[in-house]
């Protein structure tokens, strides 16, 4: 953004320390996230690796490139889509507990995905199991129909519906009906199925292949540019629509590009990830908090920085550096960043200020 | 020269329901606005004051004819151009969240930024002639969240002041202030009109301050037309005490005010003495309910001057002495209150 050195240059010398200091930070996670993990591999392995030279041992090179550069990479994509995409549905639905799935692109997604390993679960788990790399794109794609059939749904309504939060509780019931219809997908199938739909539930990182990472980058690259036309868009709905409307906003026009990008963020990374939650409703107010700015021309770098970190972190935990074990992704988000969360606010004594 | 901002010709306004028949507020009036021009709208609840703001202010489309701004009919002008030359302050209350004043003031400058809102020297420039002409530069590094309403009006004024429009609309800019801080933003809004030669155009229920400040009102009765001129023409012409007038309220054309009807059926009390003292007992008697006259009648009052002043109530043979105006006026809410009672029941 050309802007970014006015914009520091009016919010003091504390804002422009902040967000080099969160693009350093996510520098820091990234390195780690590729140097740690069941095996520990030094900085300087790490270094000869990326640059292309022979690292100590062979197997930190395959381990690097096979599994942690891609995982890595997709990290920061969707910690970065859910972060902007939670920070478009809060402005946009005026509410401080939006975030990217209020509208029930997730339920959607994972009817999709509850669709496809659950139902077609009828000609066997084993051949879920034994797809392999098909079955992971198939995931993938049921998730994407899944997410893109709730879109269009809501695209469609939102034409019609004047207030936006009608469109909210819309979003809502959708995302019980949908929840409703995987439940008793669920009731109807063998245990095996449904561990394969948790685990999916549980969200990870490490699912996305190389062959997948382009697609979902594209995607999310494709929701970050709409991201960027809606900026000054979403800094004129701070005032409410009336307002916005008598600033020359094209109010509806301007609600359905918002939807479209934040959609399109939140269904491409559900899709490759599983519903991960939090990162979307938290990372906004850490942000807004930090930077002490509802300016969308600020908070939209930041929340991309701190919600690819957090991604990043978060994944690191899930993987308990030093031993075999992962935990859900998903647990880890939410065990790790409530309290995280609870103690920045209260310590702060600013919740009802932050929004 | 006179410079016309907005011009309105053959109006009508209201709603369309459905394919009904359409509600109509107000029908065939003209309206005009001039550069610098101070204008009040008044009118009962349920006039249709909104609904005419929001017609002139192109945000509903009238049912019949057309608004000019500046020389353009405002129809077919798109929503930025419109918000370049037009400004408003609504009713809606904001919440912003985080934000200190100077960057929500600068969001009035939507309609003349690029795709990204980037601030070039003249954005900046505007911001801060808009703080200092709305007197906000004591709260420009406040948090939004903190203001009083006071403050906060100011500050939506001062927004609509950033987006450098020829007319500014605001809705009940004095609605939930106390009354210094009412004086305080029309005194602020008339000044603006006058230096900055912009038209400004609000709506309000304080007759009295409207009548006091305004170049010009526009009085929508409930039923009935438009009526446009100076203060003093709309009242002597009648226009008020006919727009508002209703059993409770009287307008006093002498005053310019309105008063309560009084209470009746309360006795007649002579009240002797003079200055502010027997000025205000008056009001209080007036008050609660007592014709006040000089003649003889059963009943008298007398303020007592001094450094204590009292006051000496008489009625027949006793005497009593109040050293308040509440102690005079409960205890002769008593007395007469029963006696009136008692007597016509004997005379009846």
């Amino acid at each position: 953004m050309k802007s970014a050195s006015e914009v520091e240059a009016r919010g003091g010398p504390r804002r422009a320390m902040i967000l080099p200091g969160l693009f350093l930070l996510l520098l820091v996670a990234f390195g780690l996230s590729l140097s740690l993990g069941s095996v520990r591999i030094p900085l300087s392995g790490l270094f000869d690796i990326l640059m292309g030279g022979e690292p100590a041992s062979p197997a930190w090179s395959i381990i690097i490139h096979t599994i942690r550069l891609p995982k890595a990479i997709t990290g920061v994509l969707a910690g970065a889509a859910l972060a902007v995409s939670g920070l478009q549905m809060q402005t946009l639905f005026r509410n401080p507990l939006a975030d990217p799935f209020v509208l029930g692109i997730s339920a959607g997604a994972s009817l999709g995905v509850a669709i496809v390993v659950l139902a077609a679960g009828a000609v066997g788990s084993a051949l879920i199991a034994g797809l392999g790399f098909l079955g992971d794109l198939g995931l993938a794609v049921a998730a994407i129909l899944g997410a893109a059939a709730v879109l269009g749904g809501v695209l469609l309504v939102s034409r019609s519906v004047s207030s936006v939060m009608t469109l909210l509780i819309l979003g809502l019931m959708f995302g019980y009906a949908t929840a409703a219809f995987v439940s008793i997908l669920i009731y109807f199938s063998v245990p095996e199925q449904i561990q394969s739909y948790i685990l999916w539930t549980f969200g990870s990182f490490g699912g996305v292949t190389w062959r997948q990472v382009p697609v979902l980058a594209g995607a999310i690259l494709l929701g970050l540019l709409l991201a960027l036309l809606c900026i000054k868009p979403l800094n004129a709905l701070l005032l409410g629509e009336n307002y916005a409307r008598s600033m020359g906003l094209n109010v509806k026009r301007a609600r359905l590009w918002i939807l479209v990008s934040a959609s399109v963020l939140a269904g491409a990374t559900t899709a490759f990830c599983g519903p991960i939650a939090f990162l979307g409703l938290a990372v906004p107010h850490l942000c807004r908090s930090l930077l002490h700015t509802s300016d969308h021309r600020v908070l939209m770098p930041a929340v991309i920085c701190l919600g690819a970190t957090l991604a990043l972190l978060s994944d690191l935990f899930a993987h308990l550096p030093g031993s075999q074990y992962v935990l859900p992704l998903n647990a880890v988000t939410s065990l790790i960043g409530a309290p995280v969360v609870i103690w920045f606010i209260l310590h702060r004594k600013n919740l009802n200020r932050t929004f | 020269m006179i410079e016309v901002i907005l011009t309105a010709r053959d109006l009508s306004i209201g709603y369309k329901r459905g394919r009904g028949t359409p509600r109509v507020v107000a029908r065939n009036f003209d309206v005009s606005l001039d550069a610098g021009d101070f204008v009040c709208l008044l009118g009962p609840n349920g006039a249709g004051k909104s609904t005419l703001l929001r017609t002139l202010a192109g945000m509903q489309p009238p049912l019949n004819g057309h608004v000019h701004i500046a020389g353009r009919d405002i129809a077919e002008m798109s929503a930025t151009e419109v918000a370049q030359v037009l400004s408003v302050v609504l009713t809606d209350r904001v919440s912003v969240g985080t934000m200190t004043v100077r960057d929500l003031v600068g969001l009035g400058r939507h309609p003349h930024t690029d795709w990204i809102g980037r601030f070039a020297t003249e954005d900046e420039q505007a911001v801060s002639w808009a703080i200092r002409a709305a007197r906000a530069e004591d709260l420009e590094h406040r948090n939004v969240a903190e203001l009083s309403d006071g403050e906060r009006q100011r500050v939506m004024i001062a927004r609509a002041l950033a987006q450098q429009p020829d007319l500014m609309i605001l809705d009940e800019p004095t609605a939930f202030l106390d009354l210094p801080r009412r004086i305080e933003i029309m005194a602020l809004l008339r000044g603006l009109a006058h230096t900055t030669r912009k038209a400004i155009l609000l709506s309000t229920h304080d007759l009295d301050l409207a009548l006091r400040c305004a170049d010009r009102i526009y009085l929508l009765p409930s039923e009935g037309a438009l009526q446009t001129g100076a203060p003093e023409d709309l009242v002597l012409n009648g226009a008020f005490e006919g727009a508002f007038g209703s059993d409770g309220v009287r307008f006093n054309a002498d005053t310019g005010a309105f008063r309560m009807t009084p209470e009746t059926g309360r006795a007649t009390v002579a009240l002797t003495g003079r200055g502010r003292r027997a000025y205000w007992t008056k009001r209080a008697l007036e008050r609660a309910g007592f014709r006040v006259d000089d003649v003889e009648s059963v009943c008298r009052v007398d303020v007592v001057d001094g450094t204590n002043g009292s006051w000496r109530f008489e009625r027949g043979e006793s005497t009593r002495i109040f050293h308040s105006i509440y102690d005079l006026i409960s205890a002769l809410k008593v007395e007469i209150g029963i006696d009136t009672a008692a007597q016509s029941g004997i005379t009846g």
